[in-house]
């Protein structure tokens, strides 16, 4: 047994964390990460620890991030372990943000990624635009904010209204978009001074959503 | 012929003026006897008590002695000013059935209270609301409607409409409709009360927060919060209520974030029970309501959580809490402990980032660690230190109609002769006796003795007679 000296509350950090899967491409968006620190430590008082994390989906480490982000534009074929892991991380609470880097209903990420969604937790269906993870810190009246990418013709050139989820005793538990936030928030946080409107806001409601419910 | 019928017409005349004494007679004997009658009660004046509890007590108990001394004293009407209590109402029921008393018990209604109706009925749904109807008599100005936990609405009554229809949220399962000095109380029943499994929770948005709502919610418990995301915004989870032990069983603390000044040590000394985890336990209110000193943090054995003692993988401070009971920790110094302040519980759990053990916990982790906070939760739960009957005093619901049951309707209503019958709750005529039973005759009797003296007269002056 170790004793660590401390005589102050120590509030526990949160941490950004990235999957890491074997199939695929699951650092197509690196600037995300740094940019949904920047938007917590920017528009919140929670306490967050400035540099993210890539979590292996077959390792037990993933289960120590409650939260974790996973995106790509290749087919996903996740491991028998990586199924194990991922199966135990949502069975205990763990929720898991996927976004279609594609934001292709057509595309190989979009349906390999809902196949092994649906095999592990359950099939994805659509959430209501009037759940709380719209309304917990910024308000979007409708539903997730639309994405630049979605606007200008790449992909399916679709505008997707609503984003899928499993829910499990009333907590999302996987939560999938196919807006390509991935794109949308994949770039330098020095450069949000050239932005009207922040259009990573979102991205502070999915992690306030993960910390309080 | 003639001389014949005049003698009759003269035997008429005197039997006439014969029954006119003789009634006239009666009538005085009759005023004589209630005049004697009313001196004895002015002997004894009216007891007279103002409200329920000590005072009627008192009074019930000078009423036995005095009738035990003088049957014939407790002819004083009693004037309460107040409804009295279900005790009082049930000695007195039992001594009027008892008929201890030729006359009964008699008394005169100061209480000033109206009859109405109160009905709560729980309405179906996630929000666990009450649907309230009141009908209330005309002359009600005001009403209040409360639970356990104090008043939950008041409103000034339209003179338009008397029935009042509503829905809110009410934590506890008994509610009370007061108005005009009447009280009417229901109980929603239901094999526990909603307040028994309702915690608030203390702490700031993060893993061990989220995950210790998760843990009491899975295992039944509502959490109420609310987690402050920056100085101005917070999440709120449930309906956040003020502290009181009406509304909450338990106060789970993980942090400092938003504990109410002086509200927890109130909480507690009135009855309810309060969790310290975590880096709870560094907290001022846990040192002022527990004298815990917390040094430093003991790191957890490696791998511990995937043991058979999985606590040993968690980190804890190191905690001493005077005057506890130590519920778990085997070294000089524990890390659960227990201990009664005033008349609620205090829970102190040193472990700290519970949410691993459920986490990177074994297979077993997840449902350990909800039965670990669901047990820490019941361990502070009040318990009540003795046993309560079910409804005793089932009069209660409707204190002013057992009143009536129990002794009668009452002689007179103070302040409210004048205004004629008032309705009773069940929509009857009060019937208001001014006079004992005797005197009711005397009208009559006089009426007749003027009658007979007036045939006479007539009868007499017919004949030309003076």
């Amino acid at each position: 047994m170790s004793t660590v000296s401390s005589h102050s509350p120590v509030a526990e950090p949160f941490v950004f964390a990235t999957a890491q899967y074997e199939s695929g491409d699951w650092d197509s968006a690196p600037m995300v990460s740094a940019n949904v620190i920047d938007s917590i430590a920017r528009y919140t008082a929670l306490p967050v620890r400035p540099q993210g994390v890539v979590v292996p989906l077959a390792s037990e480490a993933a289960l120590e991030y409650p939260l974790l982000y996973l995106t790509g534009h290749l087919p996903v074929r996740f491991t028998v372990t990586e199924r194990r892991v991922l199966t135990r991380y949502l069975d205990r609470g763990g929720m898991l943000f996927i976004d279609d880097h594609n934001h292709d209903v057509d595309g190989a990420f979009h349906k390999t990624v809902r196949e092994e969604i649906r095999r592990i937790a359950g099939p994805l269906l659509p959430l209501s635009n009037a759940h709380e993870l719209y309304r917990c810190f910024f308000v979007f009246e409708n539903g997730p904010p639309t994405t630049s990418h979605e606007m200008n013709g790449w992909g399916d050139n679709l505008v997707h209204e609503q984003l899928d989820a499993v829910v499990r005793e009333g907590r999302i538990r996987v939560l999938y978009s196919n807006k390509d936030y991935s794109s949308e928030w994949s770039f330098h946080p020095d450069n949000k001074r050239f932005l009207s409107v922040d259009n990573t806001k979102f991205a502070v409601n999915i992690v306030v959503y993960a910390l309080t419910r | 012929m003639m001389r014949t019928s005049g003698v009759f017409r003269r035997r008429v005349e005197q039997g006439c003026r014969t029954l006119a004494f003789l009634l006239l007679a009666i009538a005085a004997s009759l005023v004589w006897g209630a005049r004697r009658d009313a001196d004895a009660d002015r002997r004894v004046p009216p007891a007279v008590f103002a409200a329920s509890g000590a005072d009627s007590l008192d009074m019930l108990r000078a009423l036995v002695i005095q009738s035990s001394v003088d049957p014939r004293t407790i002819a004083a009407p009693m004037i309460p000013k107040a409804v009295p209590s279900a005790p009082i109402r049930a000695a007195l029921g039992s001594i009027q059935r008892a008929k201890i008393f030729s006359r009964g018990l008699l008394w005169r209604d100061g209480t000033g209270a109206r009859g109405g109706a109160l009905s709560v009925d729980p309405l179906e749904g996630p929000t666990a609301g009450v649907q309230v109807r009141t009908a209330l008599p005309e002359s009600t100005a005001f009403l209040l409607l409360r639970d356990a936990g104090g008043v939950l609405d008041s409103m000034a009554m339209p003179t338009a409409s008397r029935v009042q229809v509503w829905q809110l949220q009410a934590s506890s399962r008994s509610l009370a409709a007061q108005w005009s000095g009447a009280t009417a109380s229901q109980d929603l029943g239901g094999e526990r009360p909603s307040l028994a499994n309702r915690v608030r929770l203390f702490a700031a948005p993060g893993w061990e927060s989220k995950f210790v709502m998760a843990a009491l919610e899975e295992r039944g418990w509502r959490v109420d919060a609310r987690l402050s995301v920056t100085d101005r915004a917070a999440v709120t989870v449930g309906n956040p209520d003020a502290l009181d032990p009406a509304r909450y069983a338990v106060v789970i603390v993980l942090d400092s974030a938003g504990i109410p000044d002086g509200a927890l040590q109130s909480f507690v000394r009135r009855g309810g029970g309060v969790v310290f985890g975590g880096d709870g336990v560094r907290t001022l209110a846990a040192r002022a309501l527990t004298g815990v000193r917390s040094t430093s943090r003991i790191a957890g054995i490696p791998g511990g959580l995937l043991t058979s003692r999985p606590r040993t993988g968690l980190e804890r401070w190191d905690v001493d809490v005077p005057r506890a009971v130590r519920l778990e920790g085997e070294s000089a110094r524990g890390a659960v402990y227990a201990l009664r302040v005033g008349q609620g519980r205090v829970i102190v759990s040193a472990y700290r980032e519970s949410w691993r053990w459920r986490l990177l916990g074994t297979d077993d982790g997840l449902d350990a660690h909800r039965d670990w906070w669901a047990a820490l939760a019941e361990a502070a739960l009040p318990t009540a230190t003795s046993p309560v009957a079910a409804d005793p005093l089932p009069g209660d619901a409707a204190p002013y109609a057992d009143w009536v049951a129990q002794i009668g309707a009452p002689v007179e209503t103070v302040g409210a002769s004048s205004a004629g019958p008032s309705s009773m709750p069940d929509g009857s005529t009060r019937t208001l006796v001014a006079w004992p039973w005797p005197l009711a005759w005397l009208p009559w009797l006089v009426g007749v003795a003027f009658l007979a003296l007036l045939i006479e007269w007539a009868s007499r002056r017919l004949r030309g007679e003076p």
